[in-house]
């Protein structure tokens, strides 16, 4: 290898989702710091043969065992990996995350009011993104014009923002773009128009997946076996952080 | 060996022809599959590519495939098909390797013995029976359950399933909740169509998708994107057994980038003597075609779908009859003919309680009780699958649930919230699948336009036979009496601009197609009307084989590719046995 290897360039691709979902209750296979600190365990059982049940890292008995592969990884890639060891567990490059805008507060604050949700503080980089988006969109003038009618909006805490935006907030057609694009991920102005604008990031913090109770259709972030057979549990959607989401290292 | 470029020759990386392939390679034959499409390999950028558009499969730019037909269907520039006919053929099929299994649902179930006798039986004059019963392939059920790695209930849930000689290789996939929901309201009740009782009974569904570790494939996770894709392989796909054909002691070569233009014949013996196609290189509008190659064998296969397969034979020339050309395995004037699917009678609605769907496998249970009743001597039976995707497959719920909140009433934070975790979780599915019955004049044929090989585009000319749409009228009623018993709000809805919009009897209905292509080579002991024999070996020549759906005569009351899967391997035993008595 002409340069050495580094997490989000050439480890981070190592691991399933499959996989991820597995540790997770251990630790996050796609984060950073939790493969580096563990990377010498990693690499020992990256060498166990995922053919036999039950070995490896199976947190249960019937479950694989990581990686998700026919047959042991492939050699390269764990060598791939102790290369990565060896040269210092190199971060690499960040995804580039979106430069902060002034107006972001206001459109956080108004966002969690108008989706119901009160934690989209808690991935303010997503939440840029989002206002970048209806910024270049059809919505623009009426996205702006409700960021300037709500300004201070963000000085008022969760449980009273309702009371200033008045019972018809949800009418006009800015807050509409706004809810749409926290829960569908993608521009929906109409039931008939394409959603599909998204990154595969966004997608998975669709805000409508949490708010019926499910995961996002092909990010299943459960390990109870057969989980479908139950009602669901409060932890069946990601949240929009942390150990369950979407780590770091997807572009936004 | 020596005169011939290979053992056999397989038209087609779909699943049929990856099983085709591992059986003879696995004993020592050597075997090339030409396939038009390009090799699956990564999977992730094809989940992103799902997550992104919500479809991973892009057409080729020179093996096209078929899109979804939608309000366009009759505009011959909007698809790769040309539809000419009354009704809209509604199901497609992928070009590429692993074939339609890469997007295929995953349920496995076998035909009910009755299934191959409808005429006979059931008196229907305008079905054909098979050639083959159930117990000619009960063994072959056991040997395709096996390769495909299925979980299911060992235990017969209807009275007229078959025996099995052999279990499950695995415990069944578990009935989601709402499955659970539905059999506390419907067991031990009944429907009443055309005064006869048909009990109602949620079944398990026998599924090609691993419940435990199974084939070094892990155990389904319930990422619920069975369709278009399963993110970790829990779901058989045909790339397995391409992995192991590839991989075997004598490896099957697969030529991808190859788009079969025909067959040739030697005159004198009328036997197979060679398959032209083309290669092609590069990636979207830039793919350019090269120069023609033939592979010779001592056997060939065509796997390549029930429309493609037609395609390659139609445009094969053999020979003339009294003047009139006849083309390549056609002398019944049967290639191309009886078209079918299984109609889907899709009924959404909401229930009293919340259900929770869009949640686990896309379906993990069913209703079968209308498989097989007296009423098949009058109409279609059907099948009942219930859904756990909600909504999405009609309306692309639950993202157009939360539009038509935001946009309709206007509602906003707390208020908003609730009211789509309450429509949401309330939501649910039933898709009332139809048989469907010899049609000769529901029809494959090539249409003058071209592709951008130049070659002819297939043209469609569908058509639903009585027998089918009474099926339908009367699977409504069944579905109206079970949501009576849900205590359901029936929500579906008619769109009279969709491709499967269709009148009959003063009303409007809408189906769609079950993705089951089906019928255009039927098996049949005549080789005046059947394309192959039991052995689905051609009537006209003695090394060519045409496998896959196509050859089925009726479509019976079962998803096809367990039906396909344990004739391919049927198949490929007669191959074996041809191969090794003729070294």
């Amino acid at each position: 290898m002409a340069t050495a290897p580094t997490f989000y360039r050439d480890i981070k691709p190592l691991f399933s989702q499959w996989d991820r979902i597995q540790m997770i209750g251990r630790f996050d296979l796609w984060s950073y710091a939790d493969v580096k600190s563990r990377a010498n365990s990693i690499w020992l059982a990256l060498q166990e043969d995922p053919a036999k049940p039950n070995t490896g890292w199976s947190l249960l008995p019937f479950v694989h065992i990581m990686p998700e592969v026919n047959g042991p990884l492939p050699q390269a890639d764990i060598d791939l990996f102790k290369a990565w060891i060896d040269a210092g567990c190199i971060e690499g490059d960040h995804p580039p995350t979106p430069a902060k805008s002034p107006l972001l507060p206001v459109f956080i604050a108004l966002s969690e009011a108008l989706t119901g949700f009160d934690d989209l503080h808690t991935n303010p980089d997503l939440a840029q993104a989002y206002l970048d988006q209806l910024l270049a969109g059809d919505a623009k003038a009426a996205v702006n014009s409700l960021l300037a009618s709500q300004a201070g909006i963000d000085a008022v805490p969760y449980a009273a923002r309702a009371a200033k935006l008045g019972p018809d907030a949800g009418k006009d057609a800015g807050a509409q773009a706004i809810i749409l694009i926290w829960y569908n991920a993608g521009v929906l102005s109409t039931p008939d128009s394409s959603w599909y604008s998204m990154t595969p990031q966004q997608y998975i913090y669709g805000l409508v997946w949490r708010a019926i109770s499910a995961h996002p259709m092909g990010y299943a972030t459960e390990n109870t076996p057969s989980y479908w057979r139950f009602q669901p549990q409060p932890t069946q959607s990601p949240p929009m952080t942390g150990a369950s989401g979407p780590a770091a290292g997807w572009p936004i | 060996m020596s005169n011939y470029d290979c053992d056999v020759v397989i038209v087609g990386a779909g699943i049929s022809g990856a099983m085709i392939a591992y059986k003879l390679a696995s004993q020592g034959f050597k075997v090339i599959i030409l396939e038009a499409g390009i090799p699956f390999a990564d999977r992730q950028p094809y989940i992103e590519g799902y997550y992104r558009d919500g479809w991973p499969w892009p057409s080729a730019e020179l093996a096209p495939t078929p899109a979804d037909p939608g309000s366009n269907w009759k505009v011959p520039a909007y698809n790769y098909w040309v539809q000419t006919g009354a009704y809209a053929f509604d199901s497609t099929y992928e070009r590429r390797g692993g074939g339609t299994t890469m997007h295929w649902l995953g349920t496995c179930m076998r035909f009910v013995p009755n299934d191959f006798k409808l005429h006979s039986l059931y008196n229907v004059q305008d079905a054909m029976d098979w050639p083959i019963g159930y117990a000619d392939l009960e063994p072959w059920y056991t040997a395709a359950e096996t390769e495909i790695g299925v979980s299911g209930d060992g235990t017969n849930q209807y009275p007229f399933e078959g025996t099995r000689s052999k279990p499950y290789p695995m415990p069944p996939i578990p009935a989601s909740y709402l499955d659970q929901q539905f059999g506390a309201k419907l067991n031990n009740n009944k429907v009443t169509l055309n005064g006869v009782t048909v009990p109602l009974t949620v079944g398990l569904t026998p599924q090609g998708r691993n419940s435990i570790v199974y084939d070094a494939r892990p155990a389904c996770m319930g990422n619920s994107s069975c369709v278009p894709i399963c993110p970790i392989q829990a779901k058989y796909d045909a790339t397995v057994h391409l992995g192991k054909a590839t991989g075997a002691a004598t490896p099957a070569e697969i030529r991808y980038r190859s788009v079969v233009t025909g067959l040739t014949v030697d005159p004198a013996t009328a036997s197979i003597s060679g398959i032209s196609y083309v290669p092609w290189t590069g990636e979207g509008s830039g793919a350019k075609p090269g120069p023609a190659q033939t592979v010779t064998a001592r056997r060939y296969v065509l796997a390549a779908h029930a429309i493609e397969t037609v395609k390659i034979l139609l445009m094969s020339p053999w020979r003339t009859d009294g003047g009139k050309p006849v083309t390549v395995a056609n002398s019944s004037d049967q290639v191309g003919r009886n078209l079918m699917d299984h109609i889907c009678n899709v009924v959404w609605g909401t229930m009293p309680q919340p259900v929770y769907p869009y949640r686990g496998p896309l379906a993990t249970s069913g209703i079968e009780n209308f498989r097989d009743t007296q009423l098949r001597s009058q109409y279609a039976a059907f099948r009942i699958e219930i859904g756990n995707d909600g909504w999405s497959w009609p309306t692309g719920a639950p993202q157009t649930t939360v539009a038509d909140i935001v946009t309709k009433q206007g509602l906003y934070g707390a208020a908003l919230r609730q009211a789509v975790q309450q429509r949401g979780s309330t939501q649910f599915r039933m898709a009332l699948e139809l048989e469907s019955i010899t049609d000769p004049t529901s029809r494959v044929t090539l249409s003058d336009q071209k592709d951008a090989l130049g070659l002819n585009r297939p043209q469609l000319n569908y058509h639903l036979s009585d027998y089918t749409l009474n099926g339908w009228v009367a699977s409504v009623d069944a579905a109206k009496q079970i949501l009576g018993y849900l205590g359901a709000t029936d929500a579906t809805t008619v769109d009279n601009t969709a491709a499967g919009y269709f009148e009959y009897q003063g009303n409007c209905y809408q189906y769609r197609g079950a993705g089951h292509v089906i019928g255009t080579y039927r098996m049949g002991n005549d080789a005046k009307n059947s394309v192959v024999d039991a052995m689905q070996k051609s009537h006209d020549h003695a090394n060519l084989y045409l496998v896959g759906s196509g050859t089925f005569p009726t479509t019976g009351t079962a998803n096809p590719t367990l039906t396909v899967t344990a004739m391919a391997l049927r198949t490929a035993d007669a191959i074996l046995s041809e191969l090794k008595a003729s070294p």
